[in-house]
């Protein structure tokens, strides 16, 4: 399918994001556990600056690539969850803080599989990138 | 599309040039700051070089003329990003050499910045 340069851009700048996370939530688990502990630190407050992050790339997607077909779908997927996660962040912040308090540098290799998730999902949209052309 | 990133590239360097301009000690202090803070500082660092870079390589991708100069910052963000969340502690040890002394250097960074806005405004007006 055809996509339009705006979707196309959307792509590159969520393939720069979804790999430089996961290759630094795989080399970095441990730095990735005591950001979320330092986060976690500040209470409600950093639930909510977690919820920026996620809001900005979330709405970034859903905003420029409206994509329901084909494997772009999947950026476009992955936009809505971000989407949700925010919400849970900010109209849901007691049970954003209890996902947060499972946090230990101890069991900061819980951080490799979401590392490994996010670099499929760019090697899916790079993929998709190439593909089209 | 491009010119959209270039208006909004223009304002954000206009507002963090001034700033870093006038209030280069508060710049210093911020990263004295996240410092504090270690590897999640670094990571904090990251994210605003993250932004900034990847929306100007993902909808800014113009090589030549006038513009080349955007889409080259935006590079440029994107590597100081990759160094932030792949070599945080090399990052950690630049941000070790800010200071409240040598906070000078922040107005210098500031008027780089400026430069780099008048440049994509230039393109912009112009239409180059």
């Amino acid at each position: 399918m055809m996509l339009t340069p705006m979707e196309r851009g959307l792509e590159v700048f969520a393939v720069i994001h979804l790999g430089l996370m996961g290759l630094s939530h795989v080399i970095h688990h441990r730095a990735w556990a005591e950001f979320f502990i330092l986060l976690r630190g500040r209470g409600y407050p950093g639930v909510f600056v977690h919820g920026f992050l996620s809001l900005a790339f979330g709405s970034m997607i859903l905003g420029f690539h409206d994509v329901w077909s084909g494997i772009p779908a999947v950026l476009t997927v992955v936009g809505v969850l971000y989407l949700l996660k925010t919400l849970q962040c900010f109209l849901l912040p007691a049970v954003s803080m209890r996902s947060l308090n499972r946090i230990s540098v101890e069991r900061s290799r819980v951080f490799i599989a979401p590392g490994v998730v996010f670099l499929a999902l760019a090697a899916v949209v790079s993929y998709g990138l190439v593909r089209g052309g | 599309m491009e010119r959209a990133i270039e208006v909004f590239a223009a304002i954000q360097l206009t507002v963090i040039g001034v700033s870093h301009i006038f209030h280069h000690r508060a710049w210093a202090e911020f990263f004295i700051w996240l410092r504090g803070k270690g590897l999640p500082g670094v990571f904090a660092n990251g994210f605003t070089n993250l932004a900034m870079g990847s929306m100007i390589v993902g909808f800014h991708r113009v090589w030549s003329g006038v513009p080349l100069v955007l889409t080259v910052f935006g590079v440029l963000n994107v590597v100081k990003a990759a160094h932030s969340f792949l070599l945080p502690e090399r990052s950690l040890r630049l941000m070790s050499r800010v200071s409240l002394e040598r906070s000078w250097e922040f107005a210098a960074a500031g008027v780089v910045a400026l430069v780099l806005a008048a440049v994509t405004a230039y393109g912009v007006v112009s239409g180059t």
